[in-house]
C-alpha cells in the first residue's frame, strides 16, 4: 500500500474514532452520568435517612426503657386522663367522694362531648370529654369537701356550671348541682 | 559514494526526514483517537457496571438496614409511647386550664360579713363569675358588704349589683354578681 493511501486511511479512521468517542459520550456516558448521579443522592438521601431514624429508635429506646424503668408512671397518668371514657370508673370515683364527704349524691347522668383535636403535633391522640351532670346534698361543709375533693381527684375533673341552694325544709342542708368536665384520651 | 555529489546526498536526506514527519503525523492522531475512543468505551462501562451497580448495592444495603432498624421497635411499644405521650401532652394541656372552683367559695367565707348571708349561688368554674343572691340585715350592711368585696384582691372586678328589694323588717334581699380573678381559681 502507497504511504499515501495509509496516511488517507489513518486520518479517516482517526476521525471516526473521535466521532465514535463524541457518540459515546453523548449517547452513553451523560445519560449515564444522569442516572448515576440520581442514584448517588437517592444513596445520601437514604443514608441521611437512616442516620436520622437510627438517632430516634435510639432515643425511643430510651424513653421506652425510662418509662418502663418508672414503676408505675402510666398508670398514674392514666388515672389522671385514661385511654378510654371510663364513665363507670367516674361513677366510682364520685361516689367515692361523696361518702368520704359525707354528701348525700342525688343525681348523676353522663354525656360525651365531641372530641378534641389537638393543636400541633399530628401524632397527639385526640382528647375526649365526659360531661358530668351530678347533683348532691349535704351540709355547707360537706358540700364545700364535696367539691374541694372532686376538683383534687386523681382523674382531672374541671367543674363547668354549679348551683348551691338551700334545700326547703332543712335548716343547714344544701344541695350542689354541678357539671363536670373529666377527660379521656382516644 | 563518489559517484554521487555532496550536495546531491544531503537534499536527499533532508526530503526524507520531511516525509517521516508528514507520515509520523496521522499515527499520532491515529493513537489518540484510539487512546480517546477506548477510554470512552472504558468510562461508560465502569459507570455502568462499576459505580452504579456499586451505588445500588449500597442503597438496597441501606433499604435493608432501614427495614432492620424499623423492626427494632415494636409496633405495640410504639403504640403504647405514642398513647404515652399523647396522655402527657393533654394533662399538660389540661392542666393549663384547671380551676378550683372551691377557692370561690373560700374567698365568699373570707370577705362576707356576719351580717350578710347567700342562699343561692350560682357559680361558673369556666371564668370564676358568681351571680350570688343574699340577705343583708340592713342597707348599711350591704354597702359595707359591697366595699369589702371591692376592695378585696382576689376579685377581677367591681361588684355588679343586679338586683334589692327591702322586706317589713328593712332587710335587704339582693343579687349581686363577682367575679373572681384566674390567679386565685388557679392555685390551691
Amino acid at each position: 500500500m502507497k504511504p499515501s493511501t495509509k496516511r488517507i486511511l489513518s486520518i479517516i479512521l482517526s476521525v471516526a474514532l473521535l466521532v465514535g468517542a463524541l457518540v459515546v459520550y453523548g449517547n452513553f456516558i451523560r445519560p449515564e452520568m444522569e442516572s448515576v448521579a440520581k442514584a448517588r443522592s437517592l444513596a445520601a438521601s437514604k443514608e441521611n435517612l437512616l442516620n436520622n431514624q437510627t438517632a430516634a429508635v435510639v432515643q425511643v429506646q430510651n424513653v421506652i426503657s425510662q418509662f418502663q424503668t418508672a414503676e408505675g408512671f402510666s398508670e398514674k397518668i392514666a388515672l389522671a386522663i385514661p385511654r378510654e371514657p371510663a364513665t363507670t370508673d367516674a361513677l366510682n370515683q364520685v361516689y367515692a367522694i361523696s361518702l368520704s364527704s359525707k354528701a348525700d349524691l342525688l343525681d348523676f347522668s353522663v354525656e360525651m362531648q365531641p372530641f378534641r383535636t389537638p393543636s400541633g403535633e399530628s401524632v397527639i391522640r385526640q382528647l375526649g370529654t365526659v360531661s358530668l351532670n351530678i347533683s348532691a346534698r349535704g351540709a355547707y361543709q360537706d358540700i364545700k369537701s364535696f367539691l374541694q375533693s372532686l376538683e383534687t381527684n386523681a382523674r382531672i375533673a374541671n367543674v363547668g356550671e354549679m348551683r348551691i341552694t338551700p334545700v326547703a325544709g332543712m335548716s343547714g342542708t344544701y344541695t350542689i348541682s354541678a357539671t363536670v368536665e373529666m377527660y379521656f384520651q382516644n | 559514494m563518489g559517484i554521487i555529489p555532496q550536495t546531491y546526498r544531503d537534499q536527499t536526506t533532508s526530503q526524507l526526514a520531511e516525509s517521516r514527519i508528514v507520515t509520523g503525523l496521522p499515527w499520532k492522531i491515529l493513537l489518540f483517537s484510539v487512546f480517546l475512543f477506548g477510554f470512552s468505551i472504558l468510562v461508560f462501562f465502569g459507570l455502568r457496571f462499576g459505580y452504579k451497580t456499586y451505588l445500588s448495592t449500597r442503597s438496597e444495603n441501606l433499604d435493608a438496614r432501614l427495614e432492620e432498624l424499623a423492626s427494632r421497635v415494636s409496633g405495640e411499644d410504639e403504640q403504647d409511647l405514642i398513647a404515652l405521650y399523647s396522655q402527657i401532652v393533654n394533662l399538660r394541656e389540661v392542666l393549663k386550664s384547671h380551676k378550683f372552683t372551691v377557692n370561690t367559695i373560700e374567698l365568699l367565707e373570707k370577705y362576707t360579713l356576719p351580717s350578710v348571708y347567700f342562699y343561692d349561688a350560682r357559680i361558673s368554674g369556666g371564668n370564676g363569675t358568681m351571680d350570688m343572691r343574699g340577705k343583708a340585715k340592713t342597707m348599711r350592711d350591704f354597702v359595707e358588704q359591697l366595699s369589702i368585696f371591692d376592695a378585696a384582691p382576689e376579685f377581677a372586678e367591681k361588684t355588679a349589683v343586679d338586683r334589692i328589694s327591702f322586706d317589713a323588717n328593712q332587710a335587704v334581699d339582693f343579687t349581686i354578681i363577682l367575679k373572681a380573678s384566674d390567679d386565685t381559681l388557679a392555685r390551691f
